[in-house]
């Protein structure tokens, strides 16, 4: 390793630590915030310096992007004064005993931890040569898509569960759905002059992602994220606004990956194992799961974000303030 | 949709009691996903442990949802009960045939989300402060486990746990994996002193979800405990640290019953007597390693069985009087002996399988565990069973005693109870019963322990 | 690695420190991507070698799963600050809720 790449490396690494740092301390959430997305975006680096663009560019849009919208938007509904200060003062109320036992358990788990990583071997690795040894098998020339959605996919069936079921979970809050964002409109035409040029490019890079995930980094869950968030600009721009008409028809694309995703499953169960897709026509497959899974993580991450059905759409203003019904 | 869910809650039930069948009959099943196979693929892997945990989870399910089919007839709530019930029903039973690390985090989380989201469910203020609470602890305690997956795969390159479990070595790595695992679930479980979520979470929450969370959710951890212990972590453990979590069970069991004791609401007292009994699942911690190790297991086992039904009845039961009464106080609930009877014989006898009087379930499983601990001699747990046993009396004679107590049939407060469903009542006391009698078969549960004694190590 | 655990145990610091349910979120969501750079930094670990993937996806599914949960804690959050005004939890933090638009119910 060059001297560069080492020194690049230790920099990056301190500056995670520093903007964790900033970020959890900090007594403005609003800074919280965009330090978590920096924060984000730091990590993808990250990702990408230790050899994993597929994880890099999962970060950069759902680490940070989408986690960071879903941030802001909360920001914005429950911050306790539109766009002034948003005071994130209150901490726990602790005597100095209990601070200086949380102190003492924080530092304790790190001085563990580090004890635990350091003592570890060198020679390591892991199940790399399991995965290069059947990766002809697998339908899939990206390790990492062979992994997801073959070698282990019962992990990733398991996880678009994870997904439906964060939507019903939140579905079930009851609470207001969001809608256009208070900016958008105070903006003027111009966010929905940057929707209009965004979502096109958001959607397109989506289908060349998943496309290419079979062969290179990217695949259903990037392209998801994407199109998705294609979706939410959509949203926030006021272009698209949901309503009791949409129910069925976004539900049924919600579930459709799930569905497609174990249909092929079962198919495995002719002959062979659930999840055991037929020699010969491994990668069409897993191709069509992998578009099948766009579709419904696109719609559901979309659905996730306006966080209510939209059967009780009744747009009402974030933070209040009047806006146009869309 | 409830029928619908009903219907596959009996699918589950019947496919859990014909794996149950298949492991009596042939032993430990696995099943590789995928046909890859361990370590590079994730299998499933079912033995009498895991045999048991199913047919608890179908049998408690089946009990609750039917209840849940007159609790829910015509309530907005009911629209989300139904899939959230069934998301929660297909992870924990994800969770207890799972052989593969990694895919046990992803269950983890599964039924974390569905257990708050349905804790929160009434949509009510205190139920929401409590789920945000229950799901912070939840989420931390998965992160926690996670980082020790991370050790784990970091350290020995495999994610099946019986893989894992070849490689382990008596070291920092293995122990800090350990640690990490043990507070993690320490907390799902709540055992005192993280049990400061349980309560209000559970008492919060709709009659069917206290049922749930208390019969069946708080086992998950416990199950995992067990796994990690009984394949994972089998040689390389101290059994100086048993008698650490033996003492946090002790104090468990004394902290959650005098709490218990002391709470006005009915539900509370159910919460606060979970906190209790989980205290005697962490007694097999310290008694596994004497010489009546084995008679310790099973009785940790069947405990776990006979709480998990009994516990589930006796919450559908006080959710029955919160439901007629419209409050949960115990001194106000005079009378409610005469006018429910169905529901107040299932509370007591529920109770009677918690304080572990013969001939229920929780009494065979309590004498496995003391014998365990009087051959021992380690008579500090012995007070403690005896003690806790007491203690759970205590309480829940307290209940049936202001419950028996005769109000004027005038007084404005028996007319104002409301009538329920016959469905309501009889469900918890049919699972009462079903708890109760595991006494006199608990001989069938232990055989299929034996079957598949979790102790034999399994091929990698 | 130490990168990731000190990162997890910064977000643990956060997570116990902070009263403000949105900072709760991100000291956990820091937790989860220490866990990860351990993860990941154990899979590429031999200078030299193409990484392994197994961590890779599991990380994958973690972050997608990391992301599932902050939505659902933040719309509680949202759920608990439209009834019940506050945004702390009760008993860590006692200050009254802020005085406008408490405890509305939608």
């Amino acid at each position: 390793m060059s001297i560069v790449a080492a020194v690049f490396d230790a920099v990056l690494g301190l500056m995670l630590i520093w903007l964790a740092w900033r970020l959890l301390r900090s007594d403005d959430l609003f800074k919280a915030v965009v330090l978590f997305i920096v924060f984000g975006l730091m990590v993808a680096l990250a990702w990408a310096r230790l050899g994993s663009p597929d994880l890099a560019l999962a970060e950069a849009a759902i680490g940070a992007g989408l986690t960071g919208v879903l941030l802001l938007i909360t920001l914005a509904t429950t911050g306790h004064s539109a766009y002034a200060t948003f005071d994130a003062r209150p901490r726990v109320r602790l005597g100095w005993a209990g601070r200086w036992t949380r102190g003492l358990l924080v530092a304790g788990v790190a001085a563990i931890l580090a004890t635990a990583v350091w003592s570890m071997a060198e020679d390591f690795r892991g199940l790399a040569p399991a995965v290069d040894q059947r990766i002809a098998e697998a339908g899939a020339a990206n390790p990492v898509t062979a992994v997801l959605l073959n070698f282990r996919s019962w992990d990733t069936l398991l996880e678009i569960g994870v997904l439906l079921l964060a939507l019903t979970a939140t579905w079930a809050l009851g609470g207001r759905p969001v809608s256009a964002f208070p900016g958008a409109v105070r903006m003027g035409g111009m966010f929905t002059v940057l929707a209009r040029f965004l979502v096109p490019l958001l959607v397109l890079t989506g289908i060349y992602l998943v496309w290419a995930g079979t062969n290179q980094p990217g695949g259903a869950f990037q392209a998801g994220t994407l199109i998705g968030a294609a979706g939410i600009v959509l949203l926030l721009s006021g272009l698209l606004a949901p309503h009791r008409g949409h129910a069925f028809p976004l539900r049924v694309l919600q579930v459709f990956g799930l569905l497609v995703f174990l249909s092929a499953g079962l198919a495995g169960l002719f002959g062979g194992h659930f999840l055991e897709y037929p020699a010969g026509q491994v990668g069409a497959f897993i191709l069509g799961v992998e578009l099948a899974l766009t579709v419904s993580i696109a719609v559901t991450l979309g659905a996730l974000f306006f966080a209510a059905e939209p059967h009780a759409a009744r747009p009402l203003p974030v933070q209040g303030r009047q806006q146009e019904a869309p | 949709m409830p029928y619908f869910a009903l219907a596959v809650s009996t699918l589950a039930l019947g496919s859990a009691a014909g794996l149950a069948r298949h492991v009596a009959l042939e032993g430990a099943l696995r099943y590789p996903l995928g046909g890859w196979g361990a370590p590079l693929g994730i299998d499933l892997y079912v033995d009498g442990l895991a045999a048991l945990a199913l047919l608890m989870t179908g049998v408690v399910n089946w009990f609750i949802g039917l209840y849940a089919t007159a609790y829910f007839a015509d309530d907005r709530a009911g629209r989300y009960f139904w899939p959230l019930w069934l998301f929660l029903s297909g992870a924990l039973n994800a969770l207890f045939v799972s052989a593969d690390l990694f895919n046990l985090y992803v269950t983890l989380e599964l039924v974390g989300l569905a257990s708050v989201a349905l804790a929160a469910l009434s949509g009510k203020g205190p139920a929401l402060v409590a789920s945000m609470r229950y799901l912070l602890v939840t989420l931390l305690g998965s992160l926690l486990y996670l980082m020790a997956v991370a050790l784990l795969y970091a350290a020995y390159g495999a994610l099946d746990i019986a893989t894992v479990g070849a490689r382990l070595q008596n070291e920092p790595v293995a122990w800090v994996a350990f640690a990490l695992i043990t507070v993690g679930m320490w907390l799902k479980i709540a055992l005192f002193p993280l049990h400061f979520w349980l309560p209000p979470a559970h008492a919060n929450a709709p009659g069917p979800v206290s049922a749930l969370l208390s019969g069946l959710v708080v086992k998950a951890g416990f199950y995992l405990l067990l796994r990690f212990w009984i394949m994972l972590f089998p040689d390389t453990f101290d059994p100086r640290a048993g008698h650490v979590l033996g003492a946090f069970g002790v104090a468990a069991i004394i902290w959650g019953s005098l709490h218990a004791l002391r709470q006005r609401r009915l539900k509370l007292l159910v919460a606060y007597s979970t906190v209790a009994q989980m205290g005697y699942l962490f007694l097999l911690f310290p008694l596994s390693f004497t010489v009546q190790g084995a008679s310790a297991w099973s009785g940790v086992v069947l405990y776990m069985l006979a709480h998990a039904g009994a516990k589930a009845a006796m919450f559908m039961a006080a959710s029955n009087l919160l439901l007629a009464y419209g409050h949960d106080r115990i001194d106000g609930l005079s009378g409610s002996a005469h006018i429910m009877p169905v529901t107040l014989f299932a509370f007591g006898l529920s109770g009677v399988t918690l304080m572990g009087l013969p001939p229920s379930g929780g009494f065979v499983a309590k004498w496995l565990l003391l014998s365990a601990a009087v051959e021992a001699q380690m008579w500090f747990y012995v007070g403690a069973i005896v003690l806790g046993g007491l203690l759970a009396a205590a309480y829940v004679f307290r209940v049936l005693r202001s419950a028996s107590r005769i109000v004027p049939s005038t007084a404005a407060g028996t007319l104002a109870v409301r009538r329920l469903p016959r469905r309501l009542e009889w469900a918890p006391l049919v699972l009462a019963a079903v708890a109760a009698a595991l006494g006199f078969y608990a001989v069938l549960p232990l055989e299929l322990l034996e079957e598949a004694a979790p102790f034999t190590e399994v091929a990698p | 690695m130490l990168v990731g655990v000190a990162l997890f145990s910064l977000g643990l610091h956060g997570l116990l420190a902070k009263a403000h349910l949105l900072h709760k979120v991100l000291g956990l969501n820091v937790m989860a991507s220490g866990t990860f750079m351990v993860f990941i930094g154990a899979g590429a670990r031999v200078p030299g070698v193409a990484p392994d993937p197994v961590p890779q996806a599991m990380v994958l599914t973690g972050i997608v799963v990391a992301v599932c949960t902050a939505a659902y804690a933040l719309a509680l959050t949202r759920r608990i600050r439209d009834v019940t005004g506050r945004t702390t939890l009760p008993g860590e933090h006692d200050t009254p809720p802020p005085p406008h638009r408490a405890a509305r119910d939608y």
